[in-house]
């Protein structure tokens, strides 16, 4: 829909709005993307039948204004004051009737006679003729002058259609043919890399199975090894044992040969090995010996004291005896 | 609708000229539609095919928008969001840029998504991933589920089987007792829908099972004890002896992942594989021989395993191996080239294997009975890594203490 200014292909007409068919909307339901309906222009309602220069037309899109509301009631309502003012003027009317009244027309003639005026018409017409369409203009054509030459292209002048199609194909099946061995020489490639993958996958596997064998090998034989080494050091170990037992067992079986001689010797002179009867005179006889030897010289000593004694006593009393008199002679 | 123009193609959206095709597309996929939504998404993927197109997208942060399609309710709609990010994947740049964001947990909520088609396509958006080593690392804390799923399809498979057996059983008698042919036939032909129908599903779960065990052996090359400490020994078993040759190829492949690291080497020796694993030596794929022959090899490195290889009389199997080989020759053709290269691994993988066993005394006396053919395929040889291959074992048989 241009609403700016275009100008028509031809160059002749320039609209503001490109003329179109009027859709008839009103009926049929709006969104229907179909066939647009076009209606028909004679049967339409929004188009002004008649003519149009003794029309009152209202402007369809401004708001009555009120103030133009006013002014045109008050124009109308002048206008049949006016009318009414004139009619009372001229024709003298009766009165209003009396209240409980009414008029009525009577004849009051001798004759009867049909209160009716009719005037005779006839109506008489007059059309113009309708319009008859222009008949065409017949065609135009210019006096002969000059001479008549004709001209006719015959198979095989133009061209040559065998030689002519030969470059066309030319290049069409040479194009074909590149395009279908570059596809091809793609695929071996790609086939090619494919077969090149596979070989090397083959390779890699068996390198990694020998790296694989080899690394178990050397990890059996490290332990071998470890294992041998091991058992080595259990040996050498379980030598140095043996030798230091050996040596051990000499050393003391050299100590121990004096041993036995002088622990006996030793028990014999704490007396370990005694002699019963010399054991039992010691231990009951001798006892018993010496019993009797204190006893007897428990006596002795009573006796020697007892006599001590008495020549204590004896020379003390003695003594007393001689002191006295020397106090005495004093 | 009938008007539509004779150019427009109803399964794709038309797309814009020039810079504006991928953002009207990503315009496009708000739309609350699902068939407009797969219509923008199947442009996407023809536009994305072109590098020139992929990289603005890839830069401009477009990715992030995809992740609510990841999460919408049409199934159709996720499975096809997954090809377009695994066109992604396909690109350096994108498999960065889909690392980095938000969009790498959606897609591992869907790996339990009820539609089939949605799985497998995040699935191989996954094992787009994995083309880069960066990818292969943050998926590592996928394996664990993955194993988990594995084994929920075991169970299940289990579960089937059975119920499989005791129809087989019902029909059996039911045939007894019916003697029209008429009857009969048309039985049969039900059967034989029944089974189709049953084979269809069947090679769904087996293509999804394949792309998941692909997965793992994928990420346990990287690093395979996410996946030790899962259980994946016990869960690949039952895989090895399947019918389906691609499966017993990426069970192997898996388990040759998983025995690189000891403690997978011990848990194999623990779970008694190797019995199975010496019965797939005979298989009939040259693929499935070499990753049971790099199992072994990666298993005899221990001792246990190196005894009980021995005691499963391995050694002759391996030499019958190396004997059928031809000796190399240089090809041109890259299809030979492959093939020469399927079989010179074959002989490595033995002959690597034939010397760890060598160290073990057992193995050495016996290979010291062979060891004439050894010095002769050393010298028939004119592939220089098969030479140093057999100077190697030669070197550990002759070995004396």
């Amino acid at each position: 829909m241009a609403s700016y200014s275009h100008r028509d292909r031809s160059g002749i007409y320039s609209f503001s709005s490109r003329p179109r068919a009027v859709e008839d909307r009103s009926r049929t339901l709006p969104p229907e993307k179909s066939r647009p309906m076009y209606g028909n222009i004679m049967f339409d309602r929004r188009v002004v039948r008649g003519n149009t220069y003794s029309q009152h037309f209202r402007p369809s899109t401004a708001q009555p204004d009120p103030a133009e509301i006013r002014r045109e009631q008050v124009s109308k309502q002048r206008t049949s004051a006016r009318r009414r003012a004139r009619e009372q003027l001229l024709q003298p009317t009766t009165p209003e009737p009396v209240q409980g009244r009414k008029h009525m027309d009577v004849q009051t003639e001798l004759y009867l006679e049909e209160l009716s005026h009719v005037v005779v018409t006839a109506d008489m017409e007059c059309q113009s003729d309708a319009f008859l369409d222009r008949p065409p203009t017949p065609l135009f054509i210019p006096a002969k002058s000059g001479k008549d030459v004709e001209t006719q292209i015959e198979e095989g002048e133009l061209f040559d259609f065998d030689v002519e199609v030969q470059p066309l194909l030319e290049v069409l099946v040479g194009k074909t043919m590149e395009q279908s061995m570059l596809e091809v020489m793609e695929e071996e490639e790609l086939a090619s890399l494919r077969a090149q993958q596979k070989a090397f996958k083959v390779l890699r596997n068996m390198e990694q199975a020998e790296v694989q064998r080899l690394q178990e090998q050397e990890r059996r034989r490290r332990e071998e090894r470890e294992r041998r080494i091991m058992q080595q050091r259990e040996a050498l170990r379980k030598e140095k044992e043996t030798v230091e037992k050996i040596a051990a067992r000499a050393y003391t079986q050299q100590s121990l040969v004096d041993l036995l001689p002088t622990v006996f010797n030793s028990l014999r002179t704490h007396g370990y090995f005694y002699d019963p009867v010399e054991r039992d005179i010691e231990t009951n006889f001798i006892p018993w010996l010496m019993e009797e030897v204190h006893k007897n010289l428990e006596k002795r000593e009573t006796a020697r004291k007892l006599l001590d004694a008495i020549i204590h006593d004896v020379a003390q009393k003695r003594l007393e005896a001689f002191k006295e008199p020397e106090k005495n002679s004093h | 609708m009938a008007g539509r123009p004779m150019w427009e193609n109803p399964l794709r959206a038309p797309v814009a000229y020039g810079r504006l095709a991928v953002p009207q597309l990503f315009a496009e996929l708000q739309s609350p539609e699902p068939e407009k939504k797969l219509r923008a998404l199947a442009s996407l993927q023809d536009l994305l095919h072109d590098p020139e197109r992929l990289y603005p997208t890839v830069t401009k942060g477009y990715v992030e928008k995809m992740k609510l399609l990841l999460e919408d309710e049409d199934p159709s709609v996720r499975s096809k969001t997954c090809e377009v990010l695994g066109l992604l994947c396909t690109h350096s740049l994108g498999r960065q840029v889909l690392l980095s964001s938000p969009l790498l947990s959606s897609l591992f909520w869907l790996l339990d998504d009820p539609s089939s088609p949605c799985r497998k396509n995040v699935l191989r958006v996954l094992k787009l991933l994995t083309l880069h080593p960066s990818g292969a690392d943050a998926l590592l804390t996928l394996v664990p589920k993955l194993l988990l799923k594995l084994q929920q399809q075991q169970q299940q498979e289990e579960g089937e089987q059975i119920s499989v057996e005791e129809e087989k059983k019902v029909e059996v008698n039911e045939e007894e007792k019916v003697d029209e042919e008429n009857q009969q036939e048309q039985r049969e032909g039900l059967k034989m829908e029944q089974t189709e129908e049953v084979k269809d599903v069947k090679e769904e779960e087996e293509e999804e099972e394949l792309l998941v065990l692909s997965l793992i052996s994928c990420c346990s090359r990287r690093d395979a004890l996410p996946a030790l400490s899962s259980d994946a020994v016990s869960v690949l078993k039952p895989r090895l002896t399947h019918p389906c040759t691609h499966i017993r190829r990426e069970a192997t492949a898996a388990m040759m992942a998983l025995s690189v690291p000891m403690a997978g080497k011990h848990r194999l020796c623990e779970e008694a594989m190797l019995p199975l694993l010496v019965g797939l030596l005979r298989d009939e794929d040259v693929h499935v021989r070499t990753n049971t022959v790099g199992v072994i090899m990666y298993t005899v490195i221990t001792t246990a395993g190196k005894l009980q290889c021995l005691k499963l009389n391995v050694v002759s199997a391996l030499l019958d191996l190396l004997t059928e080989a031809p000796p190399f020759k240089k090809a041109p053709r890259l299809m030979e080239e492959k093939e020469r290269w399927t079989r010179k691994a074959l002989v490595l993988y033995s002959l690597r294997a034939l010397t760890s066993l060598a160290e073990a005394p057992e193995g050495r006396r016996l290979l010291m009975e062979q060891l004439p053919l050894l010095r002769r395929s050393c010298e028939e040889e004119e592939d220089a890594e098969v030479i140093r291959a057999a100077h190697a074992a030669i070197e550990v048989v002759t070995w004396t203490p």
